[in-house]
């Protein structure tokens, strides 16, 4: 099985060993990723990295069909534009974890920094605990999943697409609206949540369901104020 | 793009040298920015004394005489105010350590020597009683002439800076003192759009300042605030509600650091906290060297804002 050392390696280097890992084994482990930036960009073949500590901005980047796992932090827009597989931080992770996802499973057990899965296109995002500041912003399809609280203006201006929250939803985007989970979302949360063994869920968890209110749809001058505070 | 961070050693001091701690920061965030690199270093001098760094564009003299007439004139300036202790000159600053005054806080008193010194043609990087401000073109190694890495203290904050807003010149880096209050120190990380309506109601209050760069308002805003009496964790709350743009900033103080960041969450900050010291910089990779298991690490919020202090 093929162990990378980062260690006084470039970053295409290391992107290269990755590939040739996969190739070989189906299999790279990566030591000392050292929260350096662009690892694991572009990957398209199955098989399973592993980095063995934290890494930087954009890791996982456009990732298809491959499965990562990160023992550490992430930076900035891990699993960014993510086609297909599966993306697991046992950490936290920083600002635009997940955006403009198409596809895949981006799984955070720890915190999310602020606009997690902005721009969503479909795929899964399950968050251990909480987001920041305008998480899911601007989804268009998709399922995101929030154990913990989310931060201010949470699901401004979604299109389509369904987010669970489970902690405090206080302060919700622009046409965000809370409605009623049907037996089918429940299930399909719990499978996620046993699945990935998401820690510290209660019993009978009572996820909130917030959805599209679809009233920024269409210009409505009736609802001009909230055209002002949107736009 | 630029690179911030900061570090607080909570018994005061260690046997790793404070200058060695920031030199580590900075040359890893040197994927940030290369076009400047500063530090504010916290030290320890008696109650009184202070310490003046001031920049001397080293290109602007042909010969040593020139120098020795620059440093001759700045001296007998500054001794129509105050006693000089020492001078020292190395790379393109001077620093001016002055005998015992009464009150370290006579911002009066400041204020002309600044005045003093700048009618001079040479810009002061700052006054404090343990702040000394060092600062020059490039990266992190550029910092060695001034021999950084042994300086011995207790806290203080570094930046790369990528130049966007101002052109290259160590005039425009930071850190940014907040003249002529001794001591106060800002490095940040992000725009701000409101600045110049900011200067004009301070300028209209009597501060001057050295440029017409974003992140100078804010150190002397903050100095403001705790001149009217807030704490510097009020002052850096109220920051965030009068700052209008991006921000991470960190700011000092001769009793320690804190930092804001914007309502939007816009620019990075990721905090190392364990019993002996807290560090923060823009990225973790800066803080890698220094964290181990007992090691809390988290990267605060929108609207954040924390303080550690002495």
């Amino acid at each position: 099985m093929a162990s990378i050392d980062c260690n006084g390696l470039s970053i295409k280097e290391i992107n290269q060993a990755i590939r040739q890992g996969l190739d070989k084994d189906g299999e790279s482990i990566v030591e000392n990723p050292n929260s350096r930036h662009n690892l694991g960009v572009g990957l398209d073949q199955p098989g399973r990295v592993v980095f063995q500590g934290s890494v930087g901005y954009y890791c996982g980047g456009m990732l298809k069909q491959c499965n990562i796992e990160i023992n550490g932090n992430a930076g900035w827009s891990v699993a960014s534009d993510m086609q297909s597989g599966t993306v697991i931080v046992h950490g936290n992770s920083s600002a635009a974890a997940g955006a403009a996802m198409r596809g895949g499973t981006l799984i955070v057990h720890g915190n999310s920094g602020p606009r997690t899965g902005i721009s969503q296109k479909a795929g899964t995002i399950v968050i251990g605990k909480n987001v920041d500041y305008m998480s899911g912003f601007v989804m268009q399809r998709g399922l995101m999943v929030v154990c913990g609280d989310t931060g201010a203006a949470f699901a401004d201006s979604i299109y389509e697409g369904k987010l669970f929250v489970l902690g405090s939803t206080d302060d919700l985007g622009n046409d965000a609206v809370i409605t009623d989970s049907t037996e089918d979302d429940k299930l399909t949360i719990d499978d996620l949540l046993s699945k990935y063994k998401i820690k510290g869920i209660p019993q009978t968890p009572n996820f909130k369901k917030i959805v599209s209110g679809k009233k920024l749809y269409n210009f409505d001058k009736s609802d001009f104020k909230l055209w002002r505070v949107a736009l | 793009m630029c690179g911030i961070a900061g570090f607080f050693y909570k018994n005061g001091e260690s046997n790793i040298p404070l200058g060695r701690r920031l030199t580590s920061m900075a040359s890893v965030l040197g994927s940030r920015g290369l076009d400047g690199t500063g530090m504010a270093l916290y030290g320890e001098l008696p109650d009184g004394h202070l310490v003046l760094r001031i920049h001397l564009e080293s290109n602007r003299f042909n010969e040593q005489a020139e120098i020795d007439l620059a440093i001759s004139e700045i001296t007998s300036r500054l001794e129509k105010l105050v006693a000089i202790n020492n001078i020292e000159y190395t790379g393109n600053i001077l620093r001016v350590e002055l005998k015992e005054i009464e009150h370290n806080n006579d911002i009066e008193l400041m204020a002309k020597i600044t005045s003093a010194i700048e009618d001079s043609g040479t810009e002061l990087f700052s006054i404090g009683n343990s702040m000394e401000i060092i600062k020059d073109i490039g990266p992190a190694v550029e910092l060695e002439d001034y021999k950084v890495t042994d300086f011995q203290g207790s806290h203080g904050l570094t930046h790369t800076r990528l130049a966007t807003e101002s052109r290259v010149d160590i005039c425009y880096s930071h850190p940014f003192w907040a003249r002529p209050f001794p001591d106060i120190a800002v490095v940040h990380n992000g725009q701000l759009t409101n600045h110049n309506k900011l200067r004009r109601s301070l300028q209209r209050r009597g501060y001057e300042f050295s440029t017409t760069n974003d992140s100078e308002v804010i150190a002397v805003f903050i100095a403001d605030q705790l001149l009217n009496g807030l704490s510097l964790e009020e002052s850096l709350s109220q920051s965030i509600e009068k700052l209008d743009g991006t921000f991470t900033y960190l700011i000092s103080t001769s009793d320690g650091i804190g930092f804001a960041k914007d309502r939007f969450s816009t620019k990075p900050l990721i905090v190392a906290e364990n019993k002996s010291f807290v560090a923060m910089a823009s990225e973790e990779v800066a803080l890698h060297s220094m964290i181990s298991d007992d090691t809390d690490l988290y990267e605060p919020t929108a609207k954040a804002v924390q303080t550690w202090l002495r």
